[in-house]
């Protein structure tokens, strides 16, 4: 089987911009994630029971 | 009264047992049979491994709270199961022997109502020479091995500030592992580490893998919808790995580890060897060897287990091909289908197969993920058959059941990169169902789009270290605990 070439994919791949990594430790902006994040997860977990 | 008998106390046994304790009966009896006497966050341990908590931060005694709860807690570990009683009475029950220091080689019958294993795994380290900490490789999937693996890193750091390169290896020590996210995770740690203490360019990180690719994370990779496209867990994973300049080696089965070296065999039939100066690499699972027998004394543990040691519950087991594969094979109820009063939740019951698609070597050798059941989905399984067994003992109607299979439940995964509440970054995801189902969700990867979601930043931190306070306030029972979903 051939293996795909992951030094390749790795050194392809997108690098965040200053501005994403600005927003990635930004402290107002990562609050907001949270919350979204948390009710997103709690909305999943409150699913998984209804069935 | 009916007696329900709980082996295993991690995430899902605990849980099952918390609920089973709230809804039954004062005059039903909870037995919890443990050999830990301590209860483990074990997602935390990750923090424990680079240093950055504290073993009693991630654990508590069992027993002061089963005490407070009015649960029944032998600290013991089961050995054989008799799910049709014996000779002389019809009723099963478990044979147990005691790891508690007061009572230690005692053995013990117990006689239940309704069983449910949740032992979790044995720690399969035999499965490759010279793995783990009695070997030459460490761990963090135990407390005590994440100290011990803390203390190790802390001497390659004094290492690196002394001027002399290291190379750190980390990832899974065999083929067929599970867990990945939890080896990518502590890899993200210590590069977070090693840079918060001035010594990243000295140090060579390499993360060792039997993914096919990054952010597969043995479950077949994800699809998620960002900034107005549809992207992957691949491409987002190995942006991180380039972001932090962490080299991968995928597709790959640790053969053996020796005194700083390890040797590997890919995919493609090509071997290698890595030399290193610390190695954390995860062990396969396997089930806990537990064996069963009937009435009359015969052996049934190859009827009740699957080959590698998880008791069979209510999935398809039949040999199926992968494009074959369907949600409906996943277990719902996680009963036995030999005994209604016997059930399996957490890593204890045995999947039906992979999520992710099996792949062999040249040489037949397995390189492919087995498929993960911890964290979330774990504690959905432990409330479920509680919610199950209560019902049956509340109606005297044993035909119901409460359903939650991994084919349509979804589960959050915090992948922590980094330590600090200012400082600290996390990758973050949903999914959903965490088993794909291809038929329902045909073009993304058979899961539903809007709820599988991946994202990275402080806030993912915050998040997990949530969790962290959060499940263990739940685990120790204190008021309000059962508002706190799984």
């Amino acid at each position: 089987m051939e293996l795909p070439d992951v030094d390749k994919a790795i050194s392809e791949a997108p690098l965040p911009t200053k501005m994403t990594l600005k927003a990635r430790t930004n402290v107002v902006f990562q609050v907001v994630r949270f919350g979204i994040f948390a009710l997103r997860m709690l909305k999943m977990v409150l699913k998984g029971h209804e069935e | 009264m009916a007696r329900v008998v709980v082996l295993g106390a991690g995430i899902s046994g605990h849980t099952a047992a918390l609920y089973l304790r709230k809804d039954l009966k004062r005059h039903d009896e909870v037995v919890v049979v443990s050999p830990n006497s301590e209860w483990n966050w074990i997602p935390s341990n990750i923090w424990v491994g680079v240093g950055k908590m504290d073993s009693k931060e991630v654990t508590f005694p069992l027993r002061p709270v089963y005490k407070r709860k009015g649960i029944d807690f032998r600290q013991a570990r089961a050995t054989v199961i008799h799910p049709e009683g014996d000779l002389k009475d019809g009723m099963g029950y478990v044979e147990i022997i005691y790891t508690d220091p007061d009572r230690y080689g005692e053995v013990e019958e117990i006689r239940y109502d309704y069983l449910i294993n949740a032992t979790g795994p044995k720690l399969n380290f035999e499965a490759t020479p010279g793995l783990g900490p009695d070997g030459y490789s460490l761990s963090v999937c135990t407390v005590d091995h994440a100290a011990k693996t803390a203390l190790e890193l802390e001497r390659v750091i004094d290492k690196l500030k002394q001027g002399i390169p290291q190379t750190l290896v980390i990832g899974v020590g065999h083929g067929t592992c599970t867990c990945e996210g939890a080896a990518f995770e502590y890899a993200f740690n210590v590069e977070h580490e090693l840079r918060a203490n001035k010594v990243r360019d000295l140090a060579e990180v390499i993360y060792i893998t039997n993914e096919y690719e990054l952010g597969d994370f043995g479950v077949g990779g994800m699809q998620f919808a960002s900034k107005g496209f549809v992207t992957n867990s691949k491409i987002w994973t190995e942006s991180l790995f380039r972001e932090r300049n962490v080299k991968a080696i995928v597709g790959a089965h640790v053969e053996r580890v020796e005194q700083g070296v390890l040797h590997y065999e890919q995919l493609d039939g090509t071997k290698g060897s890595i030399e290193f100066d610390f190695a954390m690499l995860l062990p396969p699972f396997k089930g806990v060897g537990l064996t069963a027998l009937d009435r009359n004394g015969d052996d049934i543990t190859d009827k009740l287990f699957a080959p590698n040691g998880f008791l069979k519950v209510d999935a398809d087991y039949s040999q199926k091909s992968f494009d074959q594969w369907r949600a409906e094979d996943w277990p719902s109820t996680y009963q036995s289908p030999f005994y209604d009063n016997l059930f399996g939740v957490g890593i204890a019951f045995a999947p039906p197969h992979p999520i992710s698609m099996p792949r062999f070597s040249p040489n037949g050798t397995p390189i492919s993920p087995a498929p993960p059941r911890t964290g979330m989905p774990s504690g959905v399984m432990g409330r479920t058959v509680a919610e199950t067994i209560v019902s049956r003992i509340e109606t005297g109607d044993h035909t119901l059941a409460h359903r939650a299979s991994m084919a349509s439940m979804g589960a959050a995964c915090v992948a922590s990169a980094g330590t600090g509440l200012a400082k600290g970054t996390a990758a973050a995801m949903t999914m959903s169902p965490v088993v794909p189902d291809f038929v329902k969700y045909p073009e993304t990867g058979g899961r539903n789009i809007k709820e599988t979601t991946g994202e990275i930043g402080l806030g993912a931190h915050w998040t997990k270290l949530l969790l962290h306070y959060l499940f263990i306030y739940k685990a120790k029972a204190l008021p309000g605990w059962h508002f706190i979903p799984e």
